[in-house]
């Protein structure tokens, strides 16, 4: 940063700010683009489980709780997604960053 | 939206601490936890040789617990279940008090970081205890190189356990934080259903996972 | 405290000091709670429920135990039974068989008296006959003495002596039916 910025006024500052805030939205947005896959690998697994248990109906039980727990753990990358959304919504670590 | 509040704040040695909602929530759950396990006490005094009422479910739940356990650890390490039936009882009871109207505890990272660094300390803790020699020298495996990649994933491991609560749980309050604060005419009969999804059957769910794979985790480092 | 200042704490996650103090707490309150658990519930009911599993166990045991002595018990009276049974029909066996010796002797021995009781009373009837047979020959010889002394008595003509040969004849008659 040059000697200009320190010379901002609190308007250029709120207007920094904004424009961080802005850019943390789109990137929370952006972030939870990754909860295609998770959708992508949750229906696989719940079609591959359709398919076992019309193969095999007498082990539905087994199959729906494997097939949900697989589910649940493929959901975590979704959740990081999520995760990331969150943090840069309500816990964001870019605006500590405006020293002005 | 769905912040905690911060209820007050009390120094000890000098050092802030903050009463959060989160503390709070914990206390009033812990102390109906308490008070129904005191009141199953006083019903085993009643217990008879033939169970009926009261008794089944009590007996139901440890059973079922006992057995999850054995389950997934094996009978030589049963004993583990002193832990896992109080934090299985606990996520269970902070994802459904969403019902109540509590801001779920597990929606607050500190809580699902706790629970997760409790497991990521039984996971080295019997690692070292069981396997000794070998426990370290399965982070150069397969070859030294992988060292690294080794740390990250067993760092990984707490993190992605207490991310993957704490991201449901937050989610699910957060989406019906943002429906209650719709139109009256969409809280109708909306946030019912949207409450047995993400508290009830997502609740139901993530504590079953959470558990099954702290417990997973553990007997892989004890291994046999 | 300043209600104000409180609000403007609130947060939805942080990572700060503030961050570890929470995680502390919450790591406190959940061993607290998992203790208790244990310790009020979990421990206790386990318990019961393992005496209970023991209990019902031994009373199990206890049930077979009793079960092979009752079988036991059963087969020994059921040895005892058939023993009875065979000794009854050894009993039974022996008077039957005794009872056909003596019936068997009983009739032997009557066929025998009644041969002896036959035997003599043909022998008494032979004597008899021998007797008869005697006397009559005695009287026959008596009669025809007694006529030929007739015939020589009287010198007769042929009227008289067949007169005289049917009185013989007559007599002889009579003497004969009444041997």
């Amino acid at each position: 940063m040059n000697g200009n910025i320190s010379t901002l006024n609190a308007y250029d500052e709120a207007t920094l700010r904004a424009f961080v805030l802005g850019c943390s939205a789109i990137g929370a947005g952006l972030a939870m683009i990754a909860g295609i896959g998770p959708g992508i690998g949750q229906g696989f697994a719940a079609g591959k489980g359709a398919e076992a248990v019309g193969r095999q109906p007498e082990a539905r039980g087994t199959v729906v709780s494997t097939m949900l727990l697989g589910c649940a753990v493929a959901e975590s990358t979704g959740i990081y997604g999520l995760v990331i959304a969150l943090i840069l919504l309500f816990a964001n670590p870019l605006v500590g960053k405006i020293n002005l | 939206m769905n912040e905690i509040d911060v209820y007050g704040i009390i120094h000890i040695f000098g050092q802030e601490i903050w009463i959060t909602q989160t503390i709070v929530t914990t206390w009033v759950l812990m102390a109906i936890l308490i008070i129904i396990a005191f009141l199953a006490r006083l019903q085993l005094k009643k217990f008879s040789e033939k169970p009926s009422g009261v008794q089944n479910v009590i007996e139901l739940v440890i059973e079922s617990m006992d057995n999850f356990v054995i389950s997934a650890m094996g009978e030589k390490y049963s004993y583990f279940a002193n832990w896992f039936f109080g934090v299985f009882v606990f996520i269970l009871i902070s994802n459904l008090s969403g019902l109540l109207g509590f801001r779920p505890p597990t929606a607050d990272y500190a809580t699902t970081a706790c629970l997760a660094l409790s497991t990521f300390v039984l996971i080295h803790f019997m690692g070292i205890l069981k396997q000794k020699g070998s426990y370290f020298k399965g982070y150069i495996e397969p070859i030294p190189i992988m060292l690294p990649m080794n740390i990250i994933s067993e760092i990984a491991t707490p993190i992605s356990l207490s991310f993957r609560l704490f991201g449901n749980i937050l989610g699910g309050s957060i989406i019906m934080g943002m429906v209650y604060s719709l139109p009256a005419i969409f809280r109708i009969a909306i946030p019912g259903v949207l409450h047995i999804y993400f508290d009830v059957f997502a609740g139901c769910i993530q504590t079953v996972i959470f558990v099954m794979l702290s417990m997973t985790f553990i007997k892989d480092k004890i291994g046999d | 405290m300043d209600a104000n200042y409180l609000k403007g704490l609130a947060y939805v996650m942080n990572f700060d000091k503030q961050f570890i103090i929470q995680l502390c707490w919450q790591l406190f309150n959940t061993a607290v709670l998992c203790f208790i658990l244990t310790k009020l519930l979990y421990k206790p009911v386990k318990k019961f429920l393992a005496d209970r599993k023991e209990k019902i166990a031994k009373q199990i045991d206890g049930a077979k135990a009793q079960l092979e002595d009752a079988q036991k018990l059963k087969a020994q009276y059921e040895m005892k039974l058939s023993e009875i049974e065979k000794e009854r029909n050894a009993i039974l066996d022996n008077a039957r068989s005794q009872g056909k010796q003596t019936e068997q002797q009983i009739i032997s021995d009557a066929k025998r008296e009644a041969e002896t009781i036959k035997n003599r009373a043909m022998l008494d009837i032979q004597r008899e006959q021998e007797k008869a047979k005697d006397e009559i020959k005695k009287q026959i010889i008596e009669v025809s003495s007694l006529m030929a002394s007739r015939f020589i008595a009287s010198s007769m003509d042929e009227a008289t002596q067949n007169r005289l040969v049917d009185e013989v004849i007559a007599d002889l008659g009579e003497i004969k039916w009444q041997s």
